[in-house]
C-alpha cells in the first residue's frame, strides 16, 4: 500500500519534472537540431561511408573492411601522420614556450602592456587564410621579406625557396602556425598568472630560490590548468591541421608537408576516393580523441 | 587543362568534422528538396538550388542578374531569354504561338564556368534564346573549383542542371558517364551534323565506353611563347631544334634573363612540361598508349622526358630559380614583365599575352622543336565541355541549345569575344583577332589530327597526384627520374585494377 503511493508519487514527480524540463528541452532543441544534422548525421555517414568504395557518384559497392586494411599498407599515411606528430610535438612546446617566456616578463606589470598584450594577440584575430596568404609572401623567393632581410644582414647564403625546397618546407609552415597561435597561449597564461599565489613565490624567494627556480617549481605548477587546457587545444589542432597547409604548400613540394588532413582531402576530393577519405577522417578523429583523453587523464593522475 | 586557380574557392574546413561533414553532404542531399533541375512538371521556377559551396559568396557565383526569367505554368508568353544581356535579353518578344509555344516551351538551367567572361557568356546564351524562343535558359556561373566540388553531387541528386561545363577527361566526364548521369548524344550528332561541323577531338574525348556524351570545347595547345624584344635584343631566333633552344637559353641566361618562365609550387604545371616532352620523345602514338595502359611509364623513353627538363634543364638554371616555391602566377609575372624570355604554356595565355596593357612587349609563339630529331607531337586538348545532364526533362531543347552554342556564327563569337577556340571548323582569315590568336586557330585547324596529348587530362587522378607530388620531388633532387618513372607505372596499375583507365588509341 505504501509502496504503491510511493510509486504513485514518484511518476507525478517525474510526470512534474518533466513538465518543468520542457522549456528546457524546447530551449536546447534548435542548437541540438544543428548538431544533429551537422555532426552526428555526417558522423554515422561517415563511419558507413568507410565500409564502402565509392567514387562520389554512382553505385556505393559494400567492401567490408578493405579501407581499414589498406591504412596498414599506406606508406603516405604513415608519412602524414609523422608529420603530424612533428606539428603537434613542436607546435604545443614552441607556442608554450614562448607565452612563458612572455608572461613570466610581463607578469610584474611592464610600461605599455596592453600595446603589447593587443600586438602578441593579434595573428590570433586573422583568418587562418589570411595568415597563410602572409606567410607566403613572407617566403616568397623573388620578392619575399624574409629572403631580402638574410640578404640584407649579409646571410644571403641562407635565402631560398622556403616553401619549395623539401627540407625546410614543413618547417617554415609550422613556424607560421606558432605566430599565429602563440598570442592565444600568452592571452591564457597572462590570465592564470593573475591567480598564482604571490605568498608562494614570496616564500620561495626567503628560502633562498633563485628566479629560474622560483619560475620553474612554483610558477608553472601554480599554472598546470592552464597549460593543461593548452596542450588539450593544441594537441586536438595538430592532428586536425589543414587550412595551413593546404593553402601555403598544399602538401608540397612532392609530400613533404602532407598531414592526414591534406591527405584525406586528396583521397577524398582529388582522386575521388570517398570511401577511403572518410576511414581516414575517421582515423583522424580517432587519434585526436584518444591522444586529449590519455593526455587529460595523466594529468588528472599526476594530482 | 585550364586550372582557374580561385582561392576564394579553396577548402576551408580545418576539422575532420568539416570533411565529414561535407562528405555527409554528398550522401544527404540525395533525398532532399524537389529538384530543381530540368523545369518541373507544373513548370513552377523554383529557385534555383544555390550551387557553388554554400557560403562562399565570390561575385561571379551568382549570375548576372539572369535566372529570373519566370515562365508562367501554361502562360502563352514566352520571355525568351534568361540572361539579362544587352543583346536579347531585353527584348522579350512574345513567343510565337500560344498553343505551340505551350506544348515545346521548355525551361533549362545552364552551369558554366565563364567567370571571366561572364557578360560575353550572357550575349551568347541570349543570342541562342532568341533563335529558339520557346525554350528558356537559366544561367548559373561558378568557377571550376565550385563546379568540380557541386556538379557531381547535384547530378547525382537530381537537382543539377539540364546542361554544363565541364572537364572533359575520364576523371570528371567520364567518371559522370560511368555513373549514368549523362546523356548520350550519338543521335544528336547524327541529327544535327555535328560529325561535319565539329573537330574530331571534340566528340573522341567526350566518348566513353563507345558513347559519345559532349561536345568538346576550349581547344588548347601546349608550347613556347616567347617575347619578341628580348630575343631580338639577344640575336636569337626561333629554335629548330631542342639542341637550339638550349643554347638559347644559355645565352639568355649569361645576360641575366631567366630563359624559361617555368615553376612548379602549383603542381600542375610540370604535368604539361611533361606532356611536351613525352609527346615529342615518344610520339603521340605511343603516348596514346601509355595513357591507356597498354605501354608502360617505366621505359627509357619517358624516363628521358622527365629527365630532361626537370632535372637536366632545371640544374641548368634555365628555369626560375626556387622552382617549386614559385607559382604560376608568379610566373606569368615574371614573363609579363620581360624577366623572363620564354614560357611553356597553353594557349589560354593568349588574351593575357596580347593585350598591351598587362603584356607591353610583343609575343610570339613556337611549338616546342623536335628532340633528337623524332616528329613533334604538342599536346592538345580540351579546356571543358559541354554536356547534358541524363536526369534533364528537356532533351531535345538541350541539344538544341548545344548546337546553337556551337553553330558556325557563334563560332566566330567565342573567337573574337571571348578568346576562346571552340571545336567548330571554320575559316579565320577574316576575323578580328590579334596574330597570336590566328596563328593559333591555323595550327590547330590545320594540325589537329598530329597533336600530341595533355596526359594530366587524360589520365586517372591517382597518376596525376604522382605526376603533382613526384615531378616536385624530382625538381627538388629527392627523386630520380627513373624513380618517378616507376612510381607512374605503379599508380596506372593500381588504376587499371581499378578499371579507372580509358582507352584513347583510335
Amino acid at each position: 500500500m505504501a509502496s504503491a503511493q510511493l510509486a504513485k508519487g514518484s511518476t507525478q514527480l517525474r510526470r512534474r519534472s518533466l513538465r518543468k524540463a520542457m522549456p528546457g528541452y524546447a530551449f536546447i532543441a534548435p542548437a541540438f537540431l544543428l548538431y544533429a544534422i551537422f555532426f552526428i548525421y555526417p558522423f554515422i555517414i561517415s563511419i558507413y561511408y568507410s565500409f564502402v568504395r565509392w567514387s562520389g557518384a554512382g553505385p556505393k559497392e559494400f567492401i567490408g573492411l578493405a579501407n581499414y586494411q589498406r591504412l596498414f599498407s599506406d606508406r603516405l599515411l604513415w608519412q602524414a601522420l609523422s608529420h603530424n606528430l612533428v606539428w603537434v610535438v613542436v607546435g604545443t612546446v614552441a607556442p608554450i614556450a614562448i607565452a612563458l617566456l612572455l608572461g613570466a616578463l610581463m607578469w610584474r606589470g611592464a610600461r605599455g602592456m596592453l600595446v603589447f598584450r593587443i600586438i602578441y594577440f593579434l595573428p590570433v584575430v586573422l583568418a587562418e587564410v589570411v595568415v597563410a596568404i602572409i606567410w607566403n609572401w613572407i617566403y616568397h623567393p623573388l620578392f619575399g621579406a624574409l629572403n631580402e632581410l638574410l640578404a640584407a644582414i649579409g646571410l644571403g647564403s641562407l635565402t631560398r625557396g622556403w616553401l619549395g625546397d623539401p627540407d625546410t618546407a614543413l618547417i617554415a609552415v609550422l613556424v607560421t602556425a606558432i605566430w599565429s597561435y602563440f598570442g592565444f597561449a600568452f592571452v591564457i597564461i597572462m590570465a592564470g598568472l593573475q591567480d598564482v599565489n604571490v605568498d608562494l613565490v614570496e616564500a620561495a624567494m626567503i628560502d633562498g630560490a633563485n628566479g629560474w627556480q622560483r619560475f620553474v617549481h612554483v610558477v608553472i605548477p601554480e599554472l598546470r590548468h592552464v597549460l593543461t587546457m593548452i596542450t588539450a587545444f593544441t594537441l586536438i589542432g595538430g592532428f586536425n591541421v589543414f587550412v595551413i597547409i593546404f593553402i601555403m604548400t598544399q602538401g608540397g613540394p612532392g609530400t613533404a608537408t602532407q598531414v592526414i588532413g591534406t591527405y584525406t582531402y586528396r583521397k577524398a576530393f582529388q582522386e575521388s576516393d570517398i570511401g577511403y577519405g572518410a576511414t581516414l577522417s575517421l582515423v583522424m578523429t580517432t587519434i585526436s580523441l584518444v591522444a586529449s583523453y590519455l593526455f587529460i587523464r595523466l594529468r588528472e593522475r599526476s594530482e | 587543362m585550364k586550372r582557374l586557380i580561385n582561392r576564394r574557392s579553396l577548402f576551408r574546413g580545418s576539422s575532420s568534422l568539416m570533411i565529414m561533414a561535407i562528405l555527409a553532404a554528398c550522401g544527404a542531399t540525395e533525398s532532399s528538396t524537389p529538384s530543381t533541375g530540368g523545369g518541373n512538371a507544373g513548370g513552377t521556377t523554383s529557385a534555383a538550388a544555390s550551387p557553388a559551396g554554400g557560403t562562399e559568396s565570390s561575385p561571379a557565383a551568382s549570375p548576372m542578374g539572369a535566372s529570373t526569367a519566370a515562365t508562367p505554368a501554361g502562360g502563352a508568353e514566352t520571355s525568351p531569354s534568361a540572361s539579362a544581356s544587352p543583346a536579347g535579353g531585353t527584348a522579350s518578344s512574345p513567343s510565337a504561338g500560344g498553343a505551340e509555344g505551350n506544348a515545346d516551351s521548355a525551361e533549362l538551367l545552364l552551369w558554366d564556368t565563364e567567370t571571366d567572361n561572364t557578360e560575353k557568356m550572357d550575349q551568347l546564351i541570349g543570342r541562342c534564346s532568341e533563335a529558339n524562343p520557346n525554350i528558356t535558359i537559366r544561367r548559373e556561373v561558378q568557377t571550376t573549383d565550385q563546379m568540380r566540388n557541386t556538379l557531381r553531387t547535384a547530378l547525382d541528386a537530381g537537382q543539377g542542371p539540364d546542361i554544363f561545363a565541364y572537364d572533359t577527361g575520364p576523371g570528371f566526364a567520364g567518371v559522370l558517364a560511368k555513373a549514368g548521369l549523362l546523356l548520350p548524344l550519338d543521335e544528336a550528332y547524327q541529327t544535327y551534323g555535328w560529325n561535319d561541323r565539329l573537330f574530331p577531338i571534340a566528340k573522341q574525348r567526350t566518348t566513353f565506353d563507345g558513347k559519345v556524351y559532349g561536345i568538346g570545347n576550349q581547344l588548347e595547345v601546349v608550347g613556347v611563347f616567347y617575347n619578341k624584344r628580348i630575343f631580338e635584343e639577344q640575336g636569337i631566333s626561333e629554335p629548330k631544334t631542342h639542341e637550339e633552344l638550349l643554347q638559347a637559353a644559355q645565352k639568355l641566361k649569361g645576360a641575366g634573363v631567366i630563359p624559361i618562365a617555368f615553376a612548379n609550387q602549383n603542381k600542375w604545371p610540370a604535368g604539361h612540361t611533361f606532356s611536351v616532352f613525352a609527346g615529342n620523345i615518344v610520339g603521340r602514338d605511343k603516348l596514346a598508349q601509355a595513357i591507356s595502359g597498354e605501354v608502360p611509364w617505366d621505359g627509357p623513353e619517358f624516363v628521358q622526358a622527365i629527365q630532361i627538363p626537370f632535372v637536366e634543364m632545371n640544374q641548368a638554371g634555365y628555369f626560375i630559380p626556387d622552382v617549386n616555391a614559385v607559382t604560376y602566377d608568379d610566373w606569368q609575372t615574371l614573363f609579363t614583365t620581360g624577366q623572363a624570355a620564354m614560357s611553356l604554356t597553353g594557349t589560354w595565355q593568349i588574351s593575357d599575352y596580347s593585350n598591351q596593357e598587362t603584356m607591353p612587349d610583343p609575343v610570339g609563339f613556337f611549338f616546342y622543336p623536335p628532340i633528337n630529331g623524332q616528329p613533334i607531337a604538342p599536346p592538345s586538348g580540351l579546356g571543358s565541355g559541354y554536356f547534358v545532364s541524363s536526369k534533364t526533362q528537356h532533351p531535345e531543347a538541350a541539344t538544341k541549345i548545344l548546337d546553337c552554342l556551337f553553330s558556325e556564327e557563334n563560332a566566330r563569337f567565342w573567337v573574337e569575344e571571348m578568346n576562346q577556340i571552340p571545336p567548330v571548323q571554320v575559316d579565320p582569315s577574316n576575323f578580328q583577332v590579334t596574330d597570336l590568336m590566328r596563328f593559333t586557330l591555323q595550327a590547330l585547324q590545320e594540325g589537329a589530327d598530329t597533336m600530341g596529348y595533355n596526359v594530366d587530362v587524360l589520365t586517372p587522378e591517382n597518376f596525376n597526384t604522382m605526376m603533382g607530388d613526384g615531378f616536385q620531388e624530382v625538381l627538388a633532387g629527392g627523386k630520380t627520374a627513373q624513380q618517378q618513372a616507376d612510381d607512374l607505372q605503379q599508380a596506372m596499375e593500381e588504376a587499371q585494377a581499378q578499371g579507372k583507365v580509358f582507352d584513347i588509341t583510335e
